[in-house]
């Protein structure tokens, strides 16, 4: 519920080309009068965060695993490798897997504000970027989104880890 | 501490990345890609302006650094800690979901004979294992 219009503020501040002052409030004045439009996208979104939680989550257990993490005995900087490495990698592959719920995504909160003008369908926009585009359509960003989310969950999941550890609470 | 280092850490990746996702909502929009080929500098017109959009990123995950006192959850080795609920919700929702994939036959059969409240107490206690409870990055 608060997700959904700060994603589509925030998607349509970044493809503003000139603003004066903040564009996040420039991107509000064009999304309209419509309080309803702020929510506009978050079927899409709930279906893109949780097949990725989905497909992160157990993916992240089983490579800790795997890459040979144990339940005591990890030193801090093995522990940071081991679950930095897992957390990217299943952080990556998530998000490289979400990338076409993504994109139509994008482009349906992208078409809320005024200078978009349109109301989207997730099916039409979706056959469009198919007629179009074809599987590199719905691809459109993925390797971008997959390396800077596997850096993240890496950094985040190695960073929380360690702190577990550092803390004793393991 | 570790309840707000959670998202605090998550906050602070997603201000690093933030220049980064930037880049995929331009690279993802028909209409900015189209603007950009007719522009004069479509260099500096990817580039310009990376972080515009941070305001509402920051405003919704301030609830979770500012406020983590909404449901408080057993984790492993006796603590409590407290989190958001939305962080739970999702948590419990993917545990829940996993938990029915892995264990098809065996739930079904749960819902004709043994006592559901166990099995969802279970869900929950392996769901809040996980770091997401505590509010992650998922930017």
């Amino acid at each position: 519920m608060v997700a959904t219009p700060a994603e589509v503020i925030k998607q349509n501040a970044q493809v503003l080309r000139e603003t004066k002052g903040s564009s996040s409030l420039a991107a509000l004045k064009l999304i309209g009068r419509k309080p309803r439009d702020l929510w506009r996208g978050f079927a899409l979104l709930a279906g893109r965060n949780l097949p990725f939680v989905v497909i992160q989550f157990p993916l992240y257990e089983r490579l800790k695993v795997a890459f040979g993490v144990r339940e005591r005995g990890n030193g801090l900087m093995e522990t940071a490798k081991v679950t930095g490495a897992a957390g990217g990698l299943s952080g990556g592959v998530a998000a490289w897997l979400t990338t076409p719920m993504d994109v139509v995504k994008t482009i349906i909160m992208l078409g809320v504000s005024k200078r978009g003008g349109e109301r989207l369908r997730a099916a039409d926009v979706a056959k469009k970027l198919w007629r179009e585009e074809g599987v590199r359509g719905f691809w459109r960003g993925g390797a971008l989104r997959g390396i800077w989310t596997g850096a993240g969950t890496g950094l985040y999941l190695g960073v929380y880890e360690c702190t577990l550890l550092a803390m004793g609470e393991k | 501490m570790m309840v707000k280092a959670g998202p605090a850490a998550g906050f602070t990746v997603c201000l690093a990345f933030h220049p980064f996702d930037t880049l995929k909502t331009r690279v993802q929009s028909p209409a900015f890609r189209k603007l950009a080929a007719e522009s004069t500098h479509p260099r500096k017109m990817w580039l310009r302006g990376l972080y515009q959009g941070i305001g509402p990123v920051t405003l919704a995950m301030m609830p979770g650094c500012m406020f983590t006192h909404t449901a408080p959850v057993p984790v492993g080795g006796g603590c409590t800690f407290l989190v958001s609920l939305s962080d739970l919700v999702i948590a419990v929702a993917s545990g829940c979901i996993l938990h029915i994939l892995r264990n098809l036959k065996k739930v079904s059969a749960n819902l004709c004979t043994a006592n559901p409240r166990a099995d969802n107490a279970r869900i929950l206690f392996i769901s809040s294992g996980s770091p997401w409870v505590h509010g992650g990055y998922s930017c």
